[in-house]
C-alpha cells in the first residue's frame, strides 16, 4: 500500500464509552467481517472480557476502507482498553498510531480517564478527533458533553462528531475524517528498518509473536533482524497483517501495522518499547520506547492444597508470558506455606489474574490481602522495600516506614463535590485545589495513599455520587507516615497472611472491624477459634467462632445412606477449599475479608 | 452365610404431612389391590437371596403400610414368606399412624404375624402435633399405644419428634414424660429436619416458618438423650433409644453393613456389595413391575476407598462403633486431625473399636468428615508417600 494511503489510529475514551463497539461498527462498514463473523465487541476475544464486557488488552486489526474520493485506505485500528489498571496498554498502543478516536459517552460526559487518555494522546502528538457516543440513548446530554469536550480540548477541537456506536450513525462520516484529518505516518522507505514493538504475546506452537509498526524501512519474511536493546538477530519466519486472526504476507512497509514471528522463545527477548532493526546495522538509533510500567499492588497466591505448589508455579510461568505486566516471585507464609508474591497494575488487574489461574489452569488459590509497596528507613540508615507486611523487620530496627502517595484527580458533578471530599478525607487525602471545568463539573484534586485507593476507593466515590465521580491518578513520591503492623492471630497464632500495614489512627477501627468480618466468615468448626488483632503484643481486639453444638443428620436408613453420603462428599469438599491453619480451617474469603469489611 | 433384611414401601397416606420428604402419594387408596400385587410380583421376580433359614427381618414402612387393609398386608407378608422364607423368631415391623388405624386394626396387625410395630406418635402435645400438621391428637396417639399392647404387640417403638419450630423446651419435656411412662420397647427421637422439596423447606426459606437455632437444637437432643438413658433405654444410634435387648434388628443393619432386599416403589437395597433403587415415580413403579421388567431406577457400587468411609461413618452413629483393622488404627493415631479429635474428646479408641464419646455425638457428621478426611489422605499418602514438610 501507498504510504499516503495508511492511516494509523486508536480508539481511546473512559471505561464503557463504546470503544469495542464502534470498532465492530467500523469493521462492517469496511467489510472487514463477513456477517457470520460479527457479534457484539467481536475484537474482546478473551473469555474474561466478553463475561466482563470490558476490554482488558489493546488488540489491533487492519481495515481497508474504499474513501470518497473513490481511492482505498488501509486502516490500522487499535481499540483499547478504558479501564485505570490498563492504561498502560494505551500508551503504548498510542506510539503505533497518528491519530486517536476518542469517545466520549453522551449520557455521562468527560470522565477521569476520557481526560487522562487524552493527556497520553496529545503528549504523543496525535491528531485527536473527538466524537460524543450515544447519542441514540434518550438521556443523552449531546450539547451539554461537546461543550465539555471543548472546555477541555480548548481550539483544537475543530468538529466534533455526534455517533451512536450501536446504531451506526454517524459512524461513516467519522471513517471520512480519519481519511482526511489524520496524517498518513512518515519514515523513510529507504532507510534500515526500524520498527516499534507495542505489543508481544506467546504462544505455545509459535513461539512469541510481536505486534509491531514498522515505522522506517521494510520487513520481509526470511530477513535477518535485531532487537535493539537485546542485540539479538533472528531471521523472519513469518511476518503478516492481522485481521480477526493472523493473516501472513511477504512484507510489511513504512507506516504499516503487522505481526512478526522469528523464532523468540521468551517474552522477556521481546521487550514492549523494544526497536526492530537490521541485523546488519546494530548502530541504527533506536526508536523511543515506553516507560516501564510499576506492578502498583501486591499480593501472596498461594495454592489450597500444598500438593499443587508446583502446578501454580507452571501456571504462572505461562501466564505471565501473556502478560508481561504482572510479576511474581516465590514467598512462604509459616501460615500458608509455599507461595508468590505477586504483582498488580491495580485490583482489578489482580483478580483478572487470579480468575485465569483459578479458570484456565484450575489451580484453588488463596490471595492475601492486596497492599503496596512500602520503603523501610532502618536504624541502620539502610532503606528496604517491602511489598509483603509480613517482612517488615521488627519495630526497634524502623526509623521510618514510608509509603506511596499519589496525585489524584477526581472528576465529579458539582452536587457531589462534598460527598466525594467526605470520602477522599475519610482515606487520608489532602486536599490540594478545585478546578471547575464548567459550571457544573469540577476537578478536585488530592494527595492520597495508595494504600487507601487500592481498597474499594472508586466504589465508594461511585456509590456517593450515583455513578458519576471518576477517578485518575499518578504516583507522587514516597512519604513517611506513622504506620504500624497489624497482626491477626487465631488461636493465638499469628496468622501472617491477613497482616496489614496501616496508619496508627486508624488501626483500632480496622481490627474491630476486621475481626467481626472474619468471625462472619470463618464457619463454626471442632473447635472454638478465637481471632485476635493485635499491634505488636497488644490485643485490640478479639472475636470467638463458637464450636459446633448440633452437627448430625437425624435418620439414615437404607434410602437416606446415598444421599448422606452425597451431603457429607459436599462437606468434604468444601473442607478442601478452606486452608488447615493448626487446627482450625479458614475459607479462602477469610483471607480478603478486610476487602468486604465494609458490606 | 449373611443375614438379609427385607425392606417393603408403602406410599400411601391420607395426606401429606408439611415436613415430610418420603415418597408418598395421596388420593389414591383406589391403587391398593393393584400395588400389592405389584409387589407381589416383584418380591417372586428377585431371585431367592435369603439363607436357608430365612429373612431374620422384615420391614413395612411408608408412608402408611396400615392404609392398606389387612387382607392385602396378609397378602404380601405370604409372599416374603413363600419368596424368600422368614426366619424363626425374625423381627417383622410394621409402621403405623395413629391418625388413620383404629383399635380392631391392630389384633389384625399382630394376627397377620407382624410382632414389631413402629407407631408415628410424634408428639404426646397437641400444640406439638398442631405445629407438626398432624392429623391426630396426643390422645390418638395414646390411644394408638394401649391398642398395640393390648393387641398383643411386646415390641413396640414409638417416633417422635423434637426440635419442632414454634415449640418448647418444655413441650419436649413433657411429651418425653408421657413416653418414659408407657415404657415402650424402643423410642426413635428425630430433630426436626426441613427436608427438601416439602411445604415446611419453603416456609422456612421465606421466613414464614421460624428456624430452630443449632444451640436450641443441641439443647433439646441432649436433654431427650439424657432423659432417656436415665430412664434405663440404651441410647444405640444417634436417633435410637432401646430398652436392653430390644434393638431393632432390622435397623442395625443399615449401620452396621447388613444386607437388604427393597421392594416396593423408591425401595433401596444392599445385596453383595451394591447399592441400588427403585423408581420414584408410582405409575412408573406399577407400569414396570406389570410389565414385567425391574423397577429398579439406579445404583452404586463403592469403591474400596468410599466403602470404608461408608463403613466408618456409619459405625460411628452406633454405639458399638467401628471396627478398626491394624493398619487402619496405627494410620489414623499418627495424623494431627485425629489426635485432635481424640485430644477434644470427639472420640475415643476402645481396643480395636473407635467410637464417639458424649461429647462426640451430637456433632458426629462434623466429626465423620474429620475421619473420612484423614482415611483419604491415608490412602492418597499409601499412593505416593507422605507429605513434604510445612515451611
Ligand atoms: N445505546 C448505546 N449503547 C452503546 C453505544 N455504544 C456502546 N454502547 C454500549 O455501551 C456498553 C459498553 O460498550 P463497549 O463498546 O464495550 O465499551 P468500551 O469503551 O469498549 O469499554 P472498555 O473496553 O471496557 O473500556 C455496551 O453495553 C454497549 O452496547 C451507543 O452508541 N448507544
Ligand atoms: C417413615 S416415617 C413415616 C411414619 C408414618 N407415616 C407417620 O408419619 O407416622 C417414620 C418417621 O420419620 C419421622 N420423620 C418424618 N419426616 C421427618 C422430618 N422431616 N424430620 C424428622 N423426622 C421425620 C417421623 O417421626 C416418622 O414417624
Ligand atoms: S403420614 Fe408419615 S409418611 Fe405420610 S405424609 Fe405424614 S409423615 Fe409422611
Ligand atoms: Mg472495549
Amino acid at each position: 500500500m501507498n504510504q499516503s494511503h495508511i492511516r494509523n489510529f486508536c480508539i481511546v475514551a473512559h471505561i464503557d464509552h463504546g470503544k469495542s463497539t464502534l470498532a465492530d461498527r467500523m469493521l462492517e462498514m469496511t467489510d472487514t467481517l463477513t456477517s457470520d463473523q460479527m457479534q457484539h465487541q467481536v475484537l474482546d476475544d478473551m473469555d474474561l472480557e466478553r463475561e466482563r464486557g470490558i476490554t482488558i488488552k489493546a488488540h489491533a486489526v487492519r481495515m481497508a476502507y474504499r474513501g470518497a474520493n473513490g481511492e482505498e485506505y488501509e486502516f490500522n485500528l487499535i481499540d483499547t482498553p478504558g479501564h485505570v489498571d490498563f492504561t498502560y496498554e494505551v500508551s503504548r498502543s498510542l506510539a503505533a498510531c497518528e491519530g486517536a478516536v476518542l469517545l466520549v459517552d453522551a449520557t455521562q460526559g468527560v470522565e477521569a480517564q476520557t481526560v487522562s487518555n487524552l493527556l497520553l494522546a496529545l503528549s504523543d502528538d496525535l491528531v485527536i478527533i473527538p466524537c460524543v457516543n450515544k447519542i441514540d440513548v434518550a438521556s443523552a446530554d449531546v450539547s451539554g458533553t461537546k461543550q465539555q469536550i471543548v472546555d477541555l480540548i480548548g481550539d483544537g477541537a475543530d468538529e466534533i462528531f455526534d455517533i451512536s456506536a450501536k446504531e451506526g450513525s454517524g459512524v461513516q462520516e467519522l471513517l471520512e475524517a480519519i481519511v482526511e484529518r489524520i496524517p498518513p505516518p512518515g519514515g523513510a522507505v529507504e532507510e534500515g528498518v526500524r520498527a516499534l514493538i507495542f505489543d508481544s504475546l506467546y504462544d505455545q506452537y509459535r513461539g512469541v509473536i510481536c505486534f509491531l509498526r514498522v515505522v522506517d524501512g521494510s520487513i520481509s519474511k526470511g530477513q535477518k533482524i535485531r532487537f535493539h536493546s537485546t542485540d539479538r538477530v533472528y531471521e523472519v519466519e513469518e511476518i503478516g497483517i492481522l485481521r480477526l486472526a493472523r493473516v501472513p504476507t511477504d512484507t510489511l512497509l513504512t507506516g504499516e501495522v503487522g505481526y512478526l514471528i522469528a523464532g523468540v522463545k521468551e517474552l522477556s527477548e521481546a521487550r514492549v518499547g523494544d526497536t526492530v532493526i537490521d541485523a546488519d546495522n546494530p548502530t541504527a538509533n533506536p526508536l523511543p520506547g515506553y516507560r516501564p510500567f510499576q506492578p502498583m499492588v501486591f499480593s501472596g497466591l498461594y495454592p489450597i492444597n500444598p500438593d499443587e505448589h508446583q502446578d501454580l508455579r507452571d501456571a504462572l510461568e505461562r501466564l505471565r508470558l501473556n502478560d508481561a505486566a504482572f510479576s511474581y516471585e516465590p514467598e512462604t507464609s509459616p501460615a500458608l506455606g509455599f507461595g508468590f508474591r505477586c504483582g498488580f497494575l491495580g485490583l482489578l488487574h489482580m483478580e483478572i489474574v487470579q480468575e485465569r489461574l483459578e479458570r484456565e489452569y484450575r489451580v484453588d488459590l488463596i490471595t492475601t490481602l492486596p497492599n503496596v509497596r512500602y520503603e523501610v528507613l532502618t536504624k541502620s540508615g539502610e532503606v528496604r522495600e517491602v511489598e509483603s507486611p509480613a517482612l517488615l523487620p521488627p519495630v526497634v530496627e524502623i526509623d521510618e516506614i514510608r509509603e506511596p502517595i499519589l496525585e489524584a484527580q477526581i472528576l465529579v458533578p458539582s452536587e457531589y463535590i462534598g460527598s466525594c471530599m467526605r470520602v477522599a478525607e475519610d482515606r487520608r487525602g489532602t486536599y490540594l485545589n478545585t478546578e471547575y471545568l464548567d459550571s457544573s463539573r469540577a476537578a478536585l484534586h488530592y494527595e492520597l495513599p495508595l494504600a487507601e485507593v487500592v481498597v474499594d476507593f472508586y466504589d465508594k466515590l461511585k456509590s456517593v455520587s450515583r455513578g458519576f465521580a471518576s477517578f485518575d491518578y499518578e504516583h507522587k513520591e514516597m512519604r513517611a507516615g506513622p504506620l504500624v503492623r497489624l497482626d491477626i492471630l487465631i488461636n493465638s497464632d499469628l496468622l501472617d497472611a491477613l497482616a496489614v500495614i496501616i496508619h496508627r489512627d486508624k488501626s483500632q477501627e480496622w481490627g474491630k472491624r476486621l475481626c467481626g468480618k472474619l468471625k462472619e466468615l470463618i464457619p463454626r468448626q471442632m473447635f472454638e477459634v478465637i481471632i485476635q488483632a493485635a499491634i505488636g503484643t497488644k490485643v485490640i481486639a478479639r472475636e470467638t467462632v463458637r464450636p459446633f453444638r448440633k452437627n448430625v443428620i437425624a435418620k439414615c436408613y437404607g434410602g437416606d445412606v446415598s444421599r448422606k453420603r452425597k451431603l457429607l462428599e459436599r462437606q468434604k469438599e468444601g473442607k478442601k477449599r478452606m486452608k488447615q491453619f493448626g487446627s482450625v480451617e479458614i475459607p479462602q474469603e477469610a483471607f480478603l475479608a478486610a476487602l468486604k469489611i465494609d458490606d | 452365610m449373611k443375614s438379609l433384611g427385607l425392606y417393603a414401601h408403602f406410599p400411601f397416606c391420607p395426606c401429606r404431612c408439611p415436613y415430610c420428604g418420603f415418597t408418598v402419594v395421596t388420593g389414591k387408596d383406589d391403587l391398593h389391590e393393584r400395588y400389592a400385587t405389584a409387589l407381589c410380583n416383584e418380591l417372586e421376580a428377585i431371585a431367592r437371596l435369603a439363607p436357608a433359614e430365612g429373612l431374620a427381618s422384615v420391614f413395612f414402612g411408608g408412608g402408611t403400610p396400615t392404609r392398606l387393609e389387612p387382607r392385602l398386608l396378609e397378602r404380601i407378608l405370604t409372599t416374603v414368606r413363600a419368596s424368600q422364607g422368614i426366619a424363626v423368631g425374625a423381627e417383622i415391623t410394621v409402621e403405623a399412624n395413629p391418625g388413620t388405624t383404629d383399635a380392631a386394626r391392630y389384633a389384625d396387625l399382630r394376627q397377620i404375624g407382624f410382632n414389631r410395630i413402629s407407631i408415628g406418635a410424634q408428639s404426646f402435645f397437641d400444640q406439638g402435633l398442631r405445629l407438626l400438621g398432624r392429623d391426630h391428637t396426643a390422645a390418638d396417639a395414646l390411644g394408638a399405644f394401649r391398642a398395640s399392647r393390648k393387641a398383643g404387640f411386646d415390641n413396640v417403638n414409638l417416633d417422635l419428634i423434637f426440635s419442632i419450630p414454634g415449640a418448647t423446651d418444655e413441650d419436649w419435656r413433657r411429651t418425653l414424660d408421657v413416653v418414659v411412662d408407657l415404657r415402650p420397647e424402643h423410642i426413635s427421637t428425630y430433630a426436626l429436619t426441613l427436608e427438601e422439596g416439602t411445604s415446611f423447606q419453603r416456609r422456612a426459606r421465606s421466613g414464614d416458618l421460624p428456624v430452630v437455632c443449632e444451640d436450641d437444637d443441641a439443647r433439646q437432643y441432649i436433654g431427650g438423650l439424657e432423659r432417656l438413658t436415665a430412664a434405663g433405654y440404651e441410647h444405640y444410634e444417634i436417633s435410637n433409644f432401646a430398652l436392653p435387648g430390644r434393638r431393632s434388628r432390622h435397623n442395625w443393619a443399615y449401620w452396621t453393613g447388613g444386607e437388604y432386599l427393597g421392594v416396593g416403589v423408591s425401595a433401596h437395597r444392599y445385596v453383595d456389595g451394591r447399592r441400588s433403587w427403585n423408581t420414584k415415580d408410582l405409575p412408573d413403579y406399577l407400569a414396570q413391575v406389570e410389565a414385567g421388567s425391574s423397577p429398579t431406577e439406579g445404583g452404586e457400587r463403592l469403591d474400596p476407598a468410599a466403602a470404608t468411609s461408608e463403613r466408618v461413618w456409619l459405625g460411628l452413629r452406633t454405639c458399638e462403633g467401628v471396627k478398626l483393622g491394624r493398619v487402619e488404627r496405627e494410620g489414623l493415631a499418627a495424623k494431627r486431625r485425629m489426635t485432635d479429635l481424640v485430644r477434644g474428646g470427639f472420640v475415643q479408641l476402645e481396643g480395636d473399636r473407635m467410637k464417639l464419646t458424649g461429647k462426640g455425638i451430637p456433632v458426629a457428621d462434623a466429626v465423620s468428615v474429620e475421619i473420612v478426611t484423614v482415611i483419604e489422605d491415608l490412602a492418597r499418602d499409601a499412593q505416593r508417600g507422605p507429605d513434604p514438610p510445612v515451611p
